[in-house]
């Protein structure tokens, strides 16, 4: 009822009003660069991952990770990429596996011009968030919904800048992104700003009919043999990073004692205006009219991008968890896992219905990270009460649950977690929970990449910092 | 076909040196996780739609308000949600979502009935008043005024009446515009002072637009205030709809500013008096 001169209040008001209400679900591959149609053209709005584990350095929390923007070319001035001033941007938390959010995290940004004659980004070297020299500042507030209690917990926090070069931004790190971390309310931390995109896979070759360099010779199509190629290694994302002590998460649970189930259920959706007006026809005034609209939706990787078909791809970016199971079927019965035995010859997998794929992308694992009474819907899904294998997230096993390690993917998603390589051997059947078909070659599939090109931070937010765009290129 | 993969596999392995688990297989695990070769499980099974209780239907339309408003003014949405009409039941389909919805929802705190009502059909009725809200100025719902008209919907349903909320209207109702321009040149004799205006005459979540120019009446001429005109009036709102909504172009009212800069100061009505959330520069 946010009212105007004279109209009818709707349910639909709000960003949280939409998400329940306009549903619809998906899971997703190139992790979720560019993977549907619609949201192909709207960068700032794509969340590309999202990332949810037990903080390594503070194992009493847990961290969220959410990167907007694929493919971002650090160099890409005067206008640097930022964050949507008219995006609405959201974490949302399922602490007892029945689908709906118990919290959530929304995040506004908005945009600041201190001298708006000149076009430059800065006008001197930028020694830290306040300098004066820095033109164009982005701030950003974070709403908190505890189980439809809603308040403020963060406002006026400085996003970091860009890391546009040595002459502008010096010791990038230790003046600017560094300093871009917030403790909030309740033992929370914050992040948002540029950073490394510590997505890792060789999209060439993965988009060209599924193929994997290291096994060029047994695709359909020969190829010679190579080592993968990180496509993500040169490019920036934008993050938004979140870090939840994890005695609040099971106070959602509204027992005193907390929730006696420690999973949690993590995934992102990004909303917009329902219409952009150019207003009179003037290119330089566009207006954003009606209720906020959900655009994107993000979860596990590769769902949306491999699992959900093109026609509903943009329906899925549109949907809710609560209504998953119109996507159930496709998960049980994946495309790639009738492409496989076709495009590598001699490979067989498990056969449809693949209730080990509804368990490590819809509902959990038994015994590992399945909420009890789950509903089936796509989220990463996190057992908080596994504590970390490794307090430097550069030293984690690239393969996650495949490597040994329990706190690694498909048991939320570490930065580290190849989640390509993992996903192509579940699919592939190369997990436990298939043991028949865990044997090679199944289980040596891969895309030949199997680390992020830079290492990441031991502490939070824990994703590289930016390229510079004066490096960019080289 | 397999033998042919495999030593194409080998052959990957002896070229990917360097890296120590390049391509390490997924080992078995000794986690005790199940074997689901073969198994059944249902994943596509659709939400289901929660029903009211039974009696809750209220005998008449102005009962049917005032019980809704009862229970939504106790935060009590588990009655409200039985007193919805079957299309927002259908709509909001569970209690749990209905809760949540309130998280974006403005809360009422109070409904007070007009005298006079319009008479009712024998399916539809109205009840207008007057109500008040939690007033909420933010960068997720934008504004909600803490004083409104208000027309409820019932309709005839189940034997009883229930609450059409979709189909019910508000009109909100604003401080005087006139004191618009007195919260203005407070907030400017504050800049005019180099000091911080007091937190009662501006947005604590952040001013936006070009704050900065706001910074050059320091110490310099009293500046000259226009009176209030609307948001579209100005030629570049985005900084201010981007914040607060497309409806910020029907609440919001904007004083152009004359001193060493020439400005233009946002205002919004939040609560009972208007309060600068904006600075905007006169021009491109």
């Amino acid at each position: 009822m946010h009212v105007s001169r004279k109209r009818r209040y709707g349910l639909l008001v709000g960003a949280g009003a939409g998400l329940l209400t306009v549903g619809l679900l998906a899971p997703s591959s190139a992790s979720s660069h560019r993977e549907a149609p619609l949201i192909t053209e709207d960068p700032v709005s794509d969340n590309t991952d999202v990332y949810a584990f037990v903080s390594p350095d503070r194992p009493d929390t847990v961290t969220i990770v959410g990167n907007w923007i694929p493919f971002e070319e650090p160099a890409g001035g005067p206008n640097f990429h930022r964050f949507g001033d008219d995006v609405l941007y959201e974490f949302n938390v399922d602490v007892n596996g029945d689908a709906y959010t118990d919290i959530s995290y929304k995040f506004r940004f908005k945009t600041t011009i201190t001298n708006p004659n000149t076009f430059l980004y800065n006008t001197g070297p930028v020694s830290s968030l306040d300098d004066p020299d820095l033109n164009v500042v982005q701030t950003y507030s974070v709403t908190e919904d505890f189980g439809g209690y809603k308040q403020v917990i963060g406002k006026n926090l400085k996003v970091a800048p860009a890391n546009i070069g040595p002459r502008s931004t010096p010791d990038y790190e230790a003046n600017l992104g560094s300093k871009a971390v917030y403790d909030i309310d309740y033992g929370q931390r914050v992040f948002a700003g540029p950073r490394d995109d510590p997505f890792f896979a060789d999209l060439g070759s993965i988009f060209d009919l599924a193929g994997l360099r290291p096994f060029n010779q047994a695709h359909l199509v020969k190829q010679p043999i190579e080592k993968g190629i990180d496509n993500l290694a040169p490019y920036n994302t934008h993050t938004i990073a979140l870090q939840i002590p994890i005695s609040k998460l099971r106070l959602a649970a509204g027992t005193p004692t907390g929730a006696p189930d420690p999973i949690i259920g993590v995934y992102s959706s990004t909303y917009r205006r329902q219409n952009r007006v150019f207003k009179g026809g003037d290119g330089a005034d566009l207006r954003n009219n009606g209720p906020w609209v959900q655009v994107s939706r993000l979860g596990m990787p590769l769902v949306n991008e491999v699992v959900v078909p093109l026609g509903a791809k943009d329906v899925f970016n549109a949907s809710n968890p609560l209504d998953d199971a119109q996507f159930g079927a496709g998960v049980l019965d994946p495309e790639l896992a009738r492409l496989i035995p076709v495009l590598y010859p001699g490979v067989t997998v498990p056969a449809a219905p693949r209730a080990d794929l509804a368990a490590i992308f819809l509902t959990g694992i038994e015994g590992l990270n399945k909420p009890a009474g789950v509903r089936a819907s796509e989220m990463i899904r996190l057992n908080t009460a596994i504590k970390p294998t490794q307090t430097d997230p550069n030293k984690q096993n690239r393969l996650g649950l495949l490597g040994g390690e329990t706190d690694g993917f498909p048991n939320g998603r570490r930065l580290a977690d190849d989640v390509v390589d993992i996903s192509l051997r579940a699919v592939a059947g190369a997990t436990p929970l298939t043991p028949l078909f865990n044997i090679s070659p199944n289980n040596l599939l891969g895309d030949g990449v199997d680390a992020n090109n830079v290492a990441f931070l031991k502490r939070f937010p824990y994703v590289a910092p930016p390229k510079t765009g004066y490096e960019s290129g080289k | 076909m397999r033998s042919a993969l495999l030593v194409v596999i080998v052959a990957v392995s002896a070229c990917s040196g360097g890296n120590s688990d390049g391509h390490a297989p997924s080992t078995p695990l000794a986690l005790g996780l199940p074997d689901l070769t073969g198994a059944t499980v249902d994943v596509t099974t659709p939400l289901t739609q929660d029903r009211p209780r039974d009696g809750s239907p209220a005998p008449s339309p102005r009962e049917a308000v005032l019980r809704f408003v009862r229970a939504e003014t106790a935060a009590d949405t588990d009655s409200s949600f039985d007193l919805l009409s079957e299309a927002d039941r259908a709509a909001v389909r569970t209690r749990i979502i209905w809760k949540r919805l309130h998280a974006s929802l403005p809360t009422l705190v109070e409904f007070v009935p007009n005298v006079q009502q319009a008479a009712p059909t024998k399916t539809t009725a109205t009840l207008a008043g007057t109500a008040r809200f939690t007033p909420v100025l933010d960068e997720i719902n934008g504004l909600v005024a803490a004083r409104a008209n208000i027309v409820y919907t019932a309709v005839a349903e189940d034997g009883g009446w229930r609450v059409a909320y979709r189909r019910s209207a508000s009109e909100p109702l604003y401080p005087n515009e006139a004191s618009a321009t007195e919260a203005a040149r407070a907030w400017l004799e504050a800049a005019q002072a180099c000091t911080a205006p007091a937190p009662n005459l501006e947005y604590a979540g952040g001013i936006v637009g070009s704050v900065g120019i706001a910074a050059t009446l320091c110490r310099g001429i009293t500046p000259k205030i226009e009176s209030p005109k609307r948001l579209g009036d100005r030629p570049d709102p985005a900084a201010v709809l981007a914040a607060f909504g497309p409806e910020a172009d029907t609440w919001a009212r904007v004083l152009r500013v004359s001193g060493p800069r020439t400005f233009h100061l946002v205002l919004a009505p939040f609560d009972d008096r208007w309060i600068v959330i904006g600075v905007l520069a006169d021009g491109p």
